[in-house]
């Protein structure tokens, strides 16, 4: 795993989650240095990324810890960052 | 009688009128528009709107003292004796009959205050041929504000096969569209200020087209609803505007964080993105700690305000030519190591056991988009760590690594609930504006007062204390971010404003006008007005990217007494003044 890719906050969801390596239990944006060439796509949907939005940088994906292991060592990834849940801004 | 045809107080009246209950419809005609109640020689009448199916002929509606006014197609204007509604209802051509009282535009202030009324009856422009997409918590196709004009919605929280952009969800269309519903009523509210169009409530970009994305409210779903939105603009070839009422503070704050880079990604000529700045401003969230060598800093910090326990996280970031460490500290005194930037060949994330709950923490070497250092922890307190009568307080605990070890670590503590605060004089009332608001080709909008009384549904009358009428919202949250980019752009309305109420939703009886509208306050409302007149400029110029609208907004915004083109952190360039663009 190259941790230097993991922003903080998935690097504690890491931390605690249960040890299923399988586990598709962090949803997470990932950000890419270039839209993906043919070859990268493939690897990204190998590594459960199921859609990616033709000529993006940022897709998001739920994976698993074997999933994030392989895609952070690929030079091409730049980042991959937890998703965060937002909340909307209004209130009666 | 087709009572669903009736707009609520109109069928209540209908009841009351052949109850003979005069004293009540006394009460009401003066705001309803009910005439003759008390003279028992002329009918009693209604002054009403119809919606009317597309291109109906009502030539055939025939009852004594029915006048329909000529003119509009789908909305008509009419004057009805209360025993022609039977009449008037059972026409083909009529889909809704509701009572005068709901053609007071509600907006009026709103939009008059910002010159939207002059600018529309001086371009004639509606939205017309523009795409509206709403991110938020779903949109209620009942409505009649949205009547023919949802072209899709993707409910990410149904069960389905999801989108090209996202695995996820259920995409509807058609008579599919009422498969999903906004319980929230915040998504409803929001659409209606940006695109509603009805007697009751003229949005800013009536003519619109809409599609509504009920997000998860995760960044990946976020992101997707953003790509999916523009998708289908580009495949109907219509320019587009995407309203994001929503953010947090996950981030840098500096608008170098996934979400606001896709958000970046995605737009360009015809493609805007506009966000709400956050209702943060007079919250306590944001603190500088200034560290100096090795000496320790202690920032206080309060789970919950009101005493309850709740999990809360710390998210701090620091220039990347220092190395600082931190710890956290319990109510009760004991505290973790300290902990510094850890090597990327390890996870940087360690937990931490103490009696008052678990304390886990991430403190990475850098971070790869924007070369910053961060440390994010996460406080789990126990229950059993509540002192009665005392305030749980932990302490944020900073230190250098060495004594050359220098700098300014700006640090947001957030919670699911929005009630965690800092105390003491390290909180700063700056940087409050997270992503996707920071986004750099965003469109962020503060709010603005140009309401604070209303009327309920019982017609008691009631004040908004903490607004101050035609002045910047004290809640709308500050900019700069933290790298000094000036963020919010632009101030709108965002207080109070009535909008469109979700049939599903259950607001609270003070703040419903009637069965169809609602009162809500927040940078989300002032968002989707920014929105509706972005859908109006793309209507004159479907070209017009994100710098130009900046532009052309900076050069038409002022705060009060100041002239345009001048910043202020909590105005941005200040109030829009649209009749001018």
């Amino acid at each position: 795993m190259d941790y230097g890719k993991l922003d903080a906050p998935l690097a504690v969801r890491l931390a605690s989650a249960a040890d299923d390596d399988a586990a598709r239990v962090f949803p997470v944006l990932i950000r890419l240095t270039a839209p993906p060439s043919a070859e990268q796509l493939a690897t990204l949907r190998a590594a459960g990324v199921v859609r990616v939005p033709e000529g993006r940088r940022t897709v998001s994906a739920d994976l698993s810890r074997r999933d994030l292991e392989r895609l952070s060592a690929e030079p091409w990834v730049q980042a991959v960052s937890l998703s965060g849940e937002r909340r909307p801004y209004g209130a009666r | 009688m087709e009572y669903r045809k009736l707009a609520p107080s109109l069928a209540a009246a209908y009841q009351r009128y052949h109850q003979d209950d005069v004293s009540s419809l006394r009460r009401q005609s003066a705001s309803l528009g009910w005439v003759s109640v008390d003279e028992p020689a002329k009918p009693t009448r209604a002054v009403v709107s119809l919606i009317c199916t597309p291109d109906a002929t009502l030539d055939d509606v025939k009852h004594e003292g029915l006048r329909i006014n000529q003119g509009g197609n789908r909305i008509r204007t009419a004057i009805v004796p209360f025993d022609g509604l039977e009449t008037l209802a059972e026409h083909d051509g009529v889909e809704r009959i509701v009572s005068a009282h709901l053609l007071r535009p509600y907006l009026d202030a709103a939009r008059a205050g910002v010159g939207v009324d002059t600018f529309q009856n001086t371009t004639g422009l509606t939205g017309k041929d523009v795409l509206v997409g709403i991110v938020d918590t779903g949109i209620d196709p009942h409505h009649p504000a949205f009547t023919g004009r949802i072209e899709r919605i993707w409910d990410q929280t149904l069960h389905g096969h999801g989108v090209p952009e996202g695995a996820f969800g259920l995409e509807l269309k058609g008579s599919q569209l009422t498969q999903s519903r906004d319980t929230e009523g915040h998504g409803s509210h929001v659409s209606g200020i940006s695109a509603g169009a009805e007697p009751v409530f003229r949005g800013v970009a009536p003519d619109a087209r809409i599609v509504a994305v009920k997000t998860n409210f995760l960044d990946s779903g976020i992101t997707a609803g953003i790509q999916y939105v523009f998708r289908l603009g580009r495949e109907m070839g219509l320019p587009t505007v995407v309203n994001l009422s929503l953010g947090g503070h996950y981030d840098p704050h500096d608008g170098s964080d996934a979400l606001s880079l896709s958000v970046d990604e995605e737009t360009g000529p015809g493609r805007l993105v506009c966000c709400a700045a956050g209702n943060e401003g007079t919250d306590d969230i944001h603190a500088r700690v200034p560290v100096h060598g090795t000496a320790v800093k202690s920032l206080p910090c309060i789970p919950d305000v009101k005493g309850r326990r709740h999990d809360f996280m710390l998210n701090g970031w620091y220039a990347t030519d220092s190395r600082f460490e931190v710890a956290v500290a319990a109510p009760s005194g004991h505290s973790t190591d300290f902990q510094g930037p850890i090597p990327t060949t390890e996870n940087s994330a360690m937990t931490y056991d103490l009696p008052d709950g678990k304390v886990e923490i991430a403190t990475p070497e850098t971070n790869t988009l924007n070369d910053d250092r961060n440390f994010f922890i996460m406080v789990r307190p126990e229950e059993h760590s509540l002192a009665p009568g005392l305030l749980p307080t932990w302490q944020l605990l900073v230190r250098g690594v060495g004594a050359a070890d220098r700098g300014t670590v700006d640090v947001w503590i957030l919670d699911k609930s929005g009630h965690a605060r800092f105390n003491g004089p390290m909180t700063s009332d700056d940087m409050k504006i997270g992503s996707p608001g920071c986004a750099s080709s965003a469109i962020t909008v503060a709010a603005y007062a140009t309401r604070t009384t209303w009327e309920d549904i019982d017609h008691d009358t009631f004040s908004a204390p903490w607004l101050r009428l035609d002045d910047i919202a004290d809640f709308s949250s500050e900019g700069p971010l933290r790298d000094g980019a000036r963020k919010p752009d632009v101030t709108a309305p965002g207080a109070m404003i009535v909008s469109a109420l979700s049939q599903d939703s259950a607001p609270e009886r003070e703040l419903t006008l009637d069965t169809e509208h609602v009162a809500m306050q927040g940078t989300s409302m002032a968002c989707p007005f920014l929105a509706g007149v972005c859908a109006l400029l793309l209507e004159r110029d479907g070209d017009l990217d994100p710098a130009r609208v900046k532009e052309l907004l900076k050069a038409h915004s002022a705060r009060p007494h100041a002239e345009a083109g001048e910043f202020d952190e909590k105005w941005g360039f200040g109030l829009l003044d649209v009749a001018g663009l």
